[in-house]
């Protein structure tokens, strides 16, 4: 694709990109605000409070307002690159945010990069005898691994390297009092074992089905035939020729996981204590903290649009007949 | 085909092994040698080695009879939404609890006060004017001097929006203060638990007026919120978001030093993880509920573990819906009351933790425990004679067996040990003809629904007491003409016990205010508004008391007072 072509596309992609995340900030406001409940009621607490005395909070802060104003100071905020500020915190959203965004994105974006480094060699060695005994392991574990409860292969771990072996720490991305430089970097990879493995399995199978699948497909097409032909090996033929012909779905697979690399997985951080994203949006639902939410749902929604888009723009390298 | 078979026979192997791993979780109390959990330690340099630390156990204390570590490590279930003790309740105090200071302390029991910034105080003989005077010299962390004006600023834009702090404040009519170290609270009427309310984590924790005076809404002021300053013995140091709070030791301490050189709280929120951190001798100290009831026995019976269970307890209680037929009928509730085993709840529900509630208000408080008041011994457990009555008040059985149906709201849904009596209620409520089905909702739809809407058959609540029928189960039977959160939405309105609640409420002598709580529950013995089932200790904080001695934190409501944690030791011996 010529570089104006290539230009033009993504340009075209990010303006759409916008657009969507402007309907899901809406969106979610909308629902949040529809909702049973209000941020009122965290502030209060679970104990009675006069009408006047919640009827001057939400004055306060500006709850009684219609919707489509409150929307609208939100939109205006979120321009200038003020989230706006958590009641329930008492503190900015984006600091709220930024704060946990980087464990976050830690641990899912290794579980998927260790997803896609051990899940697609795997669905390779799954696919070059189909149906023995090898791969019907690996379809099975697969399976396993896609369908059990990840807080349940969590708490396996915990139990097993907690309780019993004491290899790798249980809770938390850091060691108390750990110190900074090279050592807490090393601290942290080490609390990041666990919890990785957890996420990963998940992430791991569909990587390794997929790959088999696409790479079943791809062995039975004429140019392999070829080139067992010609006499090339048959580590080179999977490797090489056929690998590379399969990667499309996989790639596409491997493009829409990483669209969720900003949700976090609470269930994860809830088992291991991880301090990310996905307990705060889970708190802050609970608590209608309305700002907090919509500042995670756009943050996410820019980081699905900016993952499709890799994809799209992957798809040209890879694939040369993109190129035209 | 062979082969395939052979690979689904090995895969079913691996199968079975994970469940069996699975099923056998943590059964056997694991007393570790030597905590191999890297890092424990703030005196070792760079963190993070496998090799043994022998100061994280229980019984390895070194031969000069001093821990190593000088920190504590308290573990807590939540994250706080925000660290300002004078306006959240909970888990903030936890924390903000021992960098902020009430006027007084309050004891485990929530019976006494004792001085802390205020070193003595006095009431006028008709209970309406409370006279404090502050220590002198105090200073907030960041140097400045503590004096009455913050007294009064925090108590006036702070601790007014505290949840139990309100309650007392709000009889406030005027706060003055003559010189630096003199405060005069004017009440419009009486009130008897008004000391219990000062407390650093029962409401009267005070935030420095320099700080909040700069700020445009003290409410969502960052520092107040974030980053506490007040006069207690800990200073905040980093709040890790999702991590940890660290607190290092205020040497400037009105009270002396602490031993302690900091605190670390951790934020576990997962109770398999915290019971296995405090076996390994992860953690010291484990507030409420981080770990799971049914734990409790076990790491109660570990060596250098003690379960505490003094505390102030909560009920756990029925609602019905006096404004539909047929929860408007005493007799129906009766019977309904007397087709619940409640030993059986607290057996299975609540581990056994606890007791069966004698009364709505729980025997645990001093100021409305009657002996002679058992609600189980006036509707005892008769299924028999709940058919009967039932029988007798006009809902007979249907063809299909059915007398009428009924649905239960546990609230908050999830909680420990709620969802399951809700189920148990049901089932038993089955066995008379009543159908029912426990229906869990989140909570802020099931407040709504309940509280506002008045729209529910039967909702099994948790009340905290919070010390004093007063700040606690007062409102599940007080009148209440408009709808309110957390209220009364029974509908239930008896002259004669609000007369009651209110007397006690402004009693001035302990007798006095136990005289009123006795008689009232004597009329709700007969009304039988609600049906009381549980009484929640609430108070099941682990202590690695091997470690450490934990005796001053023990005499303090609910285990948080910074004052009472300047003064923890290494364990004897």
């Amino acid at each position: 694709m010529n570089p104006r072509a290539l230009t033009r596309f993504v340009l075209a992609r990010i303006l759409v990109g916008l657009l969507l995340i402007g309907v899901v900030t809406c969106v979610t406001f909308l629902l949040l605000w529809l909702a049973p409940g209000s941020p009122i009621d965290v502030l209060l607490g679970d104990y009675p409070a006069s009408a006047e005395y919640r009827a001057e909070l939400e004055a306060r802060f500006g709850l009684d307002r219609p919707l489509h104003a409150q929307l609208w100071d939100y939109v205006r905020g979120v321009m200038r690159g003020d989230l706006g500020t958590s009641l329930a915190h008492g503190a900015p959203v984006l600091g709220l945010i930024l704060a946990r965004l980087p464990a976050t994105a830690l641990l899912m974006g290794s579980a998927m990069l260790l997803a896609i480094v051990i899940g697609i060699p795997l669905g390779v060695i799954a696919s070059r005898r189909p149906y023995s005994l090898i791969d019907n392991a690996a379809s099975v574990a697969a399976v396993v691994g896609y369908s059990a409860p990840v807080f349940w292969i969590g708490q396996l771990m915990i139990v097993g390297f907690g309780a019993w072996l004491s290899i790798f720490p249980v809770q938390g991305m850091r060691s108390v009092g750990a110190a900074g430089g090279i050592a807490g970097v090393l601290d942290v990879a080490w609390h990041l074992v666990l919890p990785m493995l957890a996420l990963s399995f998940r992430y791991m199978s569909i990587n390794a089905r997929m790959t088999r699948a696409s790479m079943i497909e791809t062995l039975e097409k004429d140019f392999i035939t070829t080139a067992r032909a010609k006499g090339l090996s048959p580590t080179v033929i999977t490797w090489k020729h056929a690998l590379r012909n399969s990667l499309i779905p996989v790639l596409t697979v491997v493009g829409y996981n990483f669209g969720f690399l900003l949700t976090g997985s609470v269930l994860v951080e809830t088992v291991f204590g991880w301090p990310g994203i996905g307990t705060l949006l889970y708190t802050s639902i609970r608590a209608r903290d309305m700002q907090v939410v919509v500042g995670i749902f756009l943050s996410s929604t820019a980081m699905a649009v900016f993952a499709n888009l890799m994809t799209d723009i992957a798809y040209v390298i890879v694939d040369p007949r993109l190129r035209r | 085909m062979k082969r395939r078979a052979a690979g689904m026979f090995l895969a079913f192997m691996v199968l079975a092994a994970a469940a069996a791993l699975g099923g056998c979780g943590d059964d056997d109390a694991v007393t570790t040698t030597g905590g191999s959990v890297p890092g424990e330690t703030t005196t070792s340099a760079g963190a993070s080695t496998t090799e043994p630390t022998t100061e994280t156990t229980g019984e390895a204390t070194s031969t000069t009879g001093e821990p190593a570590r000088r920190v504590a490590i308290i573990g807590l279930g939540e994250e706080p939404v925000n660290l300002n003790a004078a306006v959240q309740f909970g888990a903030a105090g936890t924390i903000a609890g021992k960098i902020m200071e009430g006027l007084v302390v309050v004891n485990e029991t929530m019976t006494e006060a004792s001085p802390a910034l205020a070193t003595d105080w006095t009431v006028s003989p008709d209970g309406l004017i409370y006279e404090f005077h502050l220590r002198e010299g105090v200073q907030w962390h960041d140097g400045e001097p503590f004096t009455s004006a913050d007294v009064k600023w925090s108590f006036e834009n702070l601790n007014i929006n505290h949840t139990i702090g309100r309650r007392c404040l709000s009889k406030v009519t005027s706060i003055e203060t003559p010189d630096d170290y003199t405060v005069i609270l004017t009440l419009s009427q009486p009130y008897g638990p008004m000391l219990l309310c000062l407390g650093e984590s029962t409401g009267g924790a005070i935030a420095p007026k320099h700080i909040g005076e700069a700020a445009e809404d003290p409410l969502v002021d960052l520092t107040l919120n974030t980053a506490p300053i007040g006069t207690g013995p800990f200073k905040f140091e980093e709040w890790v978001a999702g991590e940890r709070v660290t607190m290092v030791r205020n040497d400037d301490y009105w009270g002396g030093a602490p031993w302690l050189e900091g605190i670390t709280v951790l934020f576990v929120p997962s109770a398999t993880t915290a019971k296995i951190m405090l076996e390994n001798g992860e953690l010291d100290f484990t507030a409420a509920s981080v770990v799971n009831r049914e734990d409790l026995a076990e790491l109660g019976a570990t060596e250098g573990l003690t379960v505490n269970q003094i505390g102030v307890p909560g009920m756990v209680f029925l609602i019905p819906n006096h404004q539909r037929e047929p929860l408007n009928s005493l007799d129906v509730r009766k019977a309904l009351y007397m087709a619940i085993d409640r030993q059986f709840i607290l057996q299975t529900a609540f581990a056994g933790v606890g007791d069966v509630a004698r009364s709505i208000i729980p025997a645990d408080l001093p100021v409305a425990n009657v002996p002679e008041i058992d609600v189980n011994v006036t509707y005892p457990y008769d299924v028999e004679a709940a058919n009967a009555l039932l029988d007798a008040a006009g809902y007979p059985r249907g063809g299909d067996g059915v007398r009428f149906d009924l649905g239960i709201l546990p609230y908050p849904a999830g909680r420990q040990g709620v969802d399951v009596a809700a189920e148990a209620v049901c089932a038993m409520w089955e066995q008379i003809g009543v159908t029912c089905v426990a229906q869990a909702q989140e909570s802020a739809v099931l407040a709504e629904a309940a509280f506002m809407n008045r729209d529910f058959n039967v909702v099994l609540m948790s009340y905290a007491t919070n010390g004093d029928p007063e700040l606690g189960v007062a409102r599940a039977i007080a009148c209440e003409p408009e709808p309110v959160n957390y209220g009364n939405p029974t509908g239930y309105c008896n002259p004669t016990v609000d007369e009651l609640l209110a007397e006690a409420a402004q009693g001035v002598t302990f007798e006095a205010r136990h005289e009123a709580y006795a008689e009232a529950q004597y009329v709700l013995l007969e009304d039988l508004p609600v049906l009381q089932l549980y009484s929640d200790p609430n108070a099941f904080e682990v202590l690695n008391t091997g470690l450490w001695d934990f005796s001053a934190v023990l005499k303090v409501v609910q285990c948080k007072s910074g004052w009472a944690w300047a003064q923890v030791q290494p364990a004897a011996g």
